[in-house]
């Protein structure tokens, strides 16, 4: 899949946290652009990375009922001049939530550092989604086994 | 109006994480005005989402950046990289979806010697469909 950017979860517990990891390697399309001469990771990568982290903790907190989407970002404070080649922990923390959406915040590391963070993120909810089909994506992309996932949640 | 060529001469990124196709209005320390084309051939529709092309909110306010650092270099800022800093505010509030043309509009709020800060809209036939306040650092020419 194109636009994916973490590779494994490591942890993740319902309504409260989940943990990946995300690799940069200089054979990423985006670096040819990002730029010609000089590869650096575009700051918006970090923000998707842990906005896609964040949307997976909503979504199985819910059961796979629902999905969501990131709807606002506040301090969101992004490194300058990170190159290819590094390994970085992204985490994820739900703060709140209600019926219609979810607030949460995400922190990504390198070697024990903080290297990017965003304090506040919504994500409204979405119903209309099919469950069976967010199952089996989320596995996939996550590194987990559908059979395990399917028994933890509800179905 | 900068055309292609123009921004490829003026910005230091490229395919497939060039997001302005064109800038029709320019104010120099001010404001700018691009325009972004969506389409379906875009790498990134392939995968988010695979049923459902939805261009990622994180690219429509990575083309308000790159407008902003033509608007940048156009001012006579020397340098040749703009860097994200910090995102303080962004908001999504439609879906931009393929043949949709983005109308990028930015405008400069402070000025401290290489860090800019921008409030930035992108609208969709007149209709704002994200928002966002973010700061760029200009990097001064490096190999």
């Amino acid at each position: 899949m194109r636009f994916l950017y973490y590779d494994r979860v490591l942890n993740i517990e319902k309504g409260k946290e989940i943990t990946g990891v995300k690799t940069f390697s200089l054979s990423e399309e985006f670096f040819r652009g990002h730029f010609s001469k000089r590869a650096v990771i575009p700051g918006v990568i970090f923000v998707e990375a842990m906005a896609q982290l964040l949307g997976w903790l909503i979504i199985y907190s819910n059961d796979f009922n629902l999905s969501a989407i990131m709807t606002i970002v506040e301090g969101a404070k992004l490194p300058v001049n990170v190159r290819p080649g590094i390994s970085v922990v992204i985490r994820g923390t739900i703060v709140s939530g209600s019926k219609n959406d979810t607030m949460g915040h995400a922190q990504v590391f390198h070697e024990g550092n903080e290297i990017a963070r965003i304090d506040r993120i919504l994500f409204s909810h979405f119903h209309k989604t099919d469950k069976d089909e967010l199952i089996k994506r989320f596995c996939y992309y996550s590194g987990f086994n559908t059979d395990e996932i399917k028994k933890m949640s509800v179905i | 109006m900068i055309d292609i060529s123009g921004i490829l001469k003026t910005l230091p990124h490229r395919y497939p994480f060039l997001m302005v196709d064109r800038v029709d209005e320019l104010i120099e320390d001010d404001s700018a005005r691009g325009i972004k084309n969506v389409t379906m051939n875009e790498q990134f529709f392939q995968g988010h989402f695979p049923d459902n092309p939805v261009m990622p909110g994180v690219l429509i306010i990575e083309a308000l950046a790159q407008v902003s650092g033509i608007l940048a270099f156009k001012s006579g800022v020397k340098g040749n990289t703009v860097y994200f800093m910090s995102i303080e505010k962004a908001k999504f509030r439609k879906p931009v979806v393929p043949g949709n043309t983005l109308v990028l509009d930015v405008k400069v709020t402070q000025k401290r010697g290489k860090v800019w800060r921008f409030t930035g809209k992108a609208s969709v036939d007149g209709v704002v469909v994200s928002e966002a306040e973010f700061t760029a650092m200009v990097i001064e020419k490096e190999s």
